[in-house]
This record gives C-alpha cells, sequence and structure tokens, in this order.
C-alpha cells in the first residue's frame, strides 16, 4: 500500500473512479475481514460486515477530510458495524426466544457453534475457542481494544486511534479486558475440572 | 487435611497455567483471508441499492393507501378550483370592466361608448 498514494486514491473515489475503489477493496480487504471476524466470530457474517464496510467506504467518502490515515478511518467503519451486526443479532435472538416462550415461534433458540479462528496455529485451536468465547462476553469496548491489538497487531497508540481515545486509556482497557479473561477463564477451567 | 490442601494448591497451579497458556493461544494469529470476490459482491450490492432506492419510491406510490390519498387530494383540489370558478363567474364581469373603464377614462356602458364616439365625430 506504500507504494499507492493514499490521497490520490480517496480523491479518483470522491470523483466516482471504480478502478481506484477496486485497489482500495483489494488493499483492505483482509483487515477489514479479520477485523470484524474477530468481534463477530462467524465467518458469514464476518464477510457480510465487511461488504457493508466497503458499501459505507464508497457512500461516505465523500465526509473523509484526511484528518486520519485511510486504513484508521476503515478500521472505524468495521468496528461500528461489527458492533452494529452483534446488536442486531442479540435482538433477533431475544425476539426468536420470547417468541419460543409464546409458543409463536417453535423453531428451538440455536446456540452458537464453537469459534474457530482460521489463522490459529492448530495446537492452539481448542484453547483459541474457549478464549473467543469468553472475549464475547466482554464489554463492547474492551472487546475492540483486545480485538485489535491481539488479532490485527495494532499498537496502543494505533488502537487509541482508532477507538479516538488515547493510550492511557487504551491500556486500562487493556488491563480490564485481560482481568476479565482471567476471571471467567479461571471459572471455566474449575467448572471443567468438578 | 494437609495433602487436600496441596491438592488444591496444585489444582490452582495447574489452571492459573491452562488459563494463561489460553490468553496466550491467539498471539501470532495469522490475518484470515476474506472472500476474493468480495469487490464483485460490494459493486453488486452497491447497484441493488441504487435500484432499491427508486423502487422503494415505486412501492410507496403503490401502496393503496398512498394511492387512494393522492387520488383523493386531486378530487378535493380540482372541487375546489371548478367552485373557486363557478363562484367568481356568477359575479357580474361588469365590475372589472368598470374598474378599467374608470382607470383610463373609457366609456363604461355601451350607451356612453356611442356618445363618445358622436362626439368625437
Amino acid at each position: 500500500m506504500a507504494v499507492l498514494n493514499e490521497s490520490e486514491l480517496i480523491e479518483r473515489l470522491k470523483k466516482g473512479d471504480d478502478a481506484a475503489f477496486k485497489i482500495i477493496v483489494e488493499a483492505w480487504q483482509d483487515m477489514v475481514y479479520n477485523t470484524s471476524l474477530g468481534i463477530v466470530q462467524n465467518p458469514e457474517d464476518a464477510e457480510d460486515v465487511a461488504q457493508e464496510v466497503f458499501v459505507q467506504v464508497y457512500e461516505s467518502v465523500g465526509q473523509f477530510k484526511g484528518d486520519s490515515k485511510v486504513s484508521t478511518w476503515i478500521y472505524r467503519i468495521a468496528v461500528t458495524k461489527s458492533l452494529d451486526h452483534l446488536r442486531k443479532k442479540k435482538r433477533k435472538k431475544r425476539f426468536a426466544f420470547m417468541q419460543s416462550l409464546f409458543g409463536v415461534n417453535e423453531e428451538e433458540v440455536r446456540h452458537e457453534p464453537d469459534f474457530h479462528h482460521p489463522g490459529v496455529a492448530l495446537e492452539n485451536k481448542e484453547n483459541a475457542a474457549v478464549l473467543f468465547k469468553c472475549i464475547d462476553k466482554l464489554p463492547d469496548n474492551q472487546k475492540i481494544a483486545f480485538t485489535l491489538h491481539k488479532l490485527e497487531g495494532l499498537s496502543y497508540q494505533e488502537v487509541a486511534e482508532v477507538m479516538e481515545s488515547t493510550v492511557s486509556s487504551v491500556e486500562s482497557l487493556m488491563h480490564r479486558a485481560k482481568g476479565n479473561l482471567k476471571k471467567s477463564l479461571t471459572e471455566y477451567y474449575q467448572k471443567m475440572k468438578e | 487435611m494437609l495433602t487436600s490442601k496441596k491438592c488444591n494448591m496444585t489444582n490452582l497451579r495447574k489452571i492459573e497455567n491452562k488459563v494463561e497458556k489460553t490468553l496466550s493461544s491467539i498471539d501470532h494469529t495469522e490475518r484470515a483471508k476474506s472472500n476474493p470476490f468480495l469487490y464483485t459482491r460490494v459493486m453488486a450490492s452497491l447497484k441493488e441499492e441504487e435500484k432499491g432506492a427508486w423502487g422503494k419510491a415505486l412501492s410507496f406510490i403503490n401502496r393503496p393507501v398512498i394511492a387512494f390519498a393522492a387520488i383523493l387530494a386531486i378530487v378535493i383540489m380540482n372541487s375546489l378550483v371548478f367552485f373557486q370558478s363557478s363562484e367568481t363567474s356568477q359575479q357580474p364581469v361588469q365590475e372589472d370592466d368598470q374598474i378599467f373603464a374608470s382607470e383610463y377614462n373609457y366609456p363604461q356602458t355601451t350607451a356612453d361608448r356611442f356618445y363618445s364616439v358622436n362626439e368625437e365625430q
């Protein structure tokens, strides 16, 4: 991406250049997909979110003023869309559950299978699946900080830029996230022992 | 008593180790690859959205309630215009003529016009 001039690409996209848009999608699609996959923890949903992210990029490129890096702007859209997707999914689940209580929806409320990230090394798959289950229970901002740092390999400074926050608050979020994860993992393994 | 305490301690330590191992299980994870046809999907979705905007407008207009309300509004407006125009047609048109005539010193009735023409001659 360093070879390509980001601002030039954005200017071309603002003029409706589809070729520039193709370059943007191809350059950042894995980054967007990996981020949303870490948050929504479902490959099909992550693909839908990635699609929505680039539709949003295309439609709102006029509002991008170049105050931040293009990747930071795209990360922000990806995070927002992923969280929106999770909220919608939770709402649907709640509605289906209510319907099943009143006998309107005879289908039983399905439980999500374990999530296996395709990039995790084979020997860590089992542990990673347990960890992802615990990550899913974290509050949104802790989940975002943890996912961006651990899965996307962003530094605290970069995470702070994406979250429009400070490095110290990202440090605090990461500290709390690790604490919460330790707690829920300990509970999980204690239950397994019993 | 002492052995059960020792057992508990080793269990706790085992769990702690397991927790640490689990926490580091996603370190150095490779980035997941997205669908190679994502661009095509995005473009299709953008085109559909474009069509969708017109489709939404058409379906809104085609809704029976909206269509009926629009027809009703047209009928009401037409009848209002009709009644207004019939009211104005009932008023003597002469009034306008008289105002016009008085403003420009033009003979107001046919008889006046006849006399004025005769006077000129």
